[in-house]
């Protein structure tokens, strides 16, 4: 296993020119400072995380960091830091951008976000602003230069890291900065998964996608326009998706409110899954179906359980998009 | 269960064979007929374990199985070719081809026995009406009074009717 893992050092070292030759384009006094160089993770998520990454450091250069003007007239050093900054905290490892510049301006998105037709009241919290920038599109650059502003970038910076199973989060204070947190799990090749079977056959369900797993009340199963069917869940209506009648097979149980719904929450939108039951909790290795067959729907890859045979695990996300159509007929 | 056919102890006597201007094929039946494949195309051969069915996949593709790590799919030529009693036992072999840069298990009625064929033995193929994709099969052999269907079996496996692999990716 230890040959997978590298130091991000790789990708780090790769940042001092590039803020160098930026800064000077910009005109800006910008250092940049790292940590936690040595700290390790797989080797695939190196290469991947590396574009990324490039983009927040070239988004705080421009964005984030003033002019040394505008830094002095603040009180401020006239040179502005960027911190590169990578730590392990617990099986993840979170990777953080920060700058001291001039923090993201709250009035601004929000008043892009309507500019662009979105309906935000007032009393948003930061963090739900913050995630606006991340919206396709949205960019609150005056000037569109060659380095941003075009408003493509932080969507395909989010779901890059979302493709990783990762998250991305911001903290940013007016004046003192703004802080880009990616969290990302530390190896591709192992996944924290929930056994559960349905029809006979064991699916491994990835616990990142997990909110809970509940068996309903009868009660609390109803149907829309006589087939979708919707669980009542802590004040929620979600649509049911019966494994069973994605993958063709026979279940055991026919009943949602006897058998047990897994919560699923993809793309911000929560599903309810109907299994059999559930089986238990366990780290799999994550293998390819494509690498000697090809790709399955709502199927993102393969692993081999203790006994030899072979699980599929379930690619959350389309089970979730699954539940779309069903749901958008219902209303 | 794994027999000893792997391409190493075969290459030798295949090279050989070349010179002479022969070639070596593993013979199987399915139902009544038998077939001929190229054996350095063949792992290995062994028994046929429960599969991990897949989903809204033909019916010919068995399900994938766990081959010392690596995840394998199988496909029975019974079904696909519509020839010889479907059932599973203790006797049901599966020959684990490398085709393609893809390791694929094809489940067979029987595996006979390997045998070469010189140029002479091996007839052309001849035109059947349209009614069945017959591209992939390369000549027919004769051994005594047996008749073998020589089979490309890369062709074969790599074809789009077999979906074995992305559609995208044989483009």
């Amino acid at each position: 296993m230890s040959i997978r893992m590298m130091p991000i050092s790789f990708v780090f070292s790769r940042f001092p020119p590039v803020v160098r030759d930026l800064a000077s384009k910009f005109g800006k006094e910008v250092a940049l400072k790292t940590v936690g160089e040595g700290t390790e993770l797989d080797k695939g998520l190196i290469e991947k995380i590396a574009d990324p990454l490039t983009h927040l450091v070239r988004n705080s250069l421009d964005h984030g960091i003033e002019m040394p003007e505008v830094r002095v007239a603040a009180g401020k050093s006239a040179g502005g830091t960027i911190t590169l900054k990578a730590a392990h905290q617990g099986g993840n490892i979170v990777i953080e951008v920060a700058d001291d510049g001039a923090g993201l301006n709250r009035d601004r998105i929000l008043a892009k976000a309507r500019e662009r037709g979105m309906n935000v009241p007032d009393t948003v919290s930061d963090q739900e602003v913050w995630q606006l920038i991340f919206e396709a599109g949205f960019s609150t650059a005056a000037a569109v230069t060659d380095v941003s502003g075009r408003g493509v970038g932080m969507d395909v910076v989010k779901r890059n890291i979302h493709a990783l199973g990762g998250r991305v989060e911001i903290d940013s204070a007016p004046g003192q900065g703004t802080r880009i947190s990616v969290r990302l799990p530390l190896t591709l090749a192992i996944l924290d998964g929930l056994s559960v079977s349905v029809g006979g056959e064991m699916f491994i369900v990835p616990l990142t996608y997990i909110v809970e797993s509940l068996q309903p009340k009868e009660a609390d199963v109803k149907t829309v326009v006589g087939s979708g069917r919707v669980v009542h869940v802590r004040g929620e209506y979600l649509p049911v998706v019966a494994l069973h009648e994605t993958f063709n097979l026979e279940p055991q149980i026919e009943e949602v409110h006897k058998g047990i719904v897994v919560i699923l929450e993809a793309e911000g939108r929560k599903t309810a899954m109907f299994v059999d039951a559930l089986v238990g909790q366990h780290q799999v290795v994550i293998k390819s179906l494509e690498s000697n067959y090809r790709r399955v729907q709502g199927v993102s890859g393969a692993t081999i359980m203790g006994d030899g045979k072979v699980a599929l695990i379930l690619d959350a996300v389309a089970i979730a998009r699954a539940a779309q159509p069903q749901l958008l007929a219902a209303a | 269960m794994t027999q000893a056919t792997a391409n190493q102890a075969a290459a030798p006597t295949v090279v050989q064979a070349a010179m002479r201007g022969n070639q070596e094929f593993l013979t199987f039946t399915l139902g009544k007929e038998e077939y001929g494949i190229e054996i350095l195309k063949v792992q290995e051969i062994r028994g046929y374990e429960a599969v991990t069915r897949i989903a809204n996949s033909p019916d010919f593709i068995k399900g994938v199985v766990n081959l010392r790590g690596i995840i394998v799919p199988i496909v029975d030529m019974r079904i696909k070719f519509n020839l010889g009693n479907v059932e599973y036992n203790e006797f049901t072999v599966v020959i684990i081809l490398n085709v393609s840069g893809r390791v694929v298990g094809m489940v067979v009625d029987s595996v006979s026995d390997v045998i070469a064929l010189t140029g002479d033995q091996i007839r052309p193929a001849p035109e059947f009406s349209a009614t069945f994709d017959t591209t992939y099969i390369t000549g027919l052999g004769t051994l005594e009074e047996r008749m073998l269907i020589l089979i490309d079996i890369e062709k074969l496996m790599s074809g789009s009717d077999m979906a074995l692999i992305d559609s995208a990716a044989v483009h």
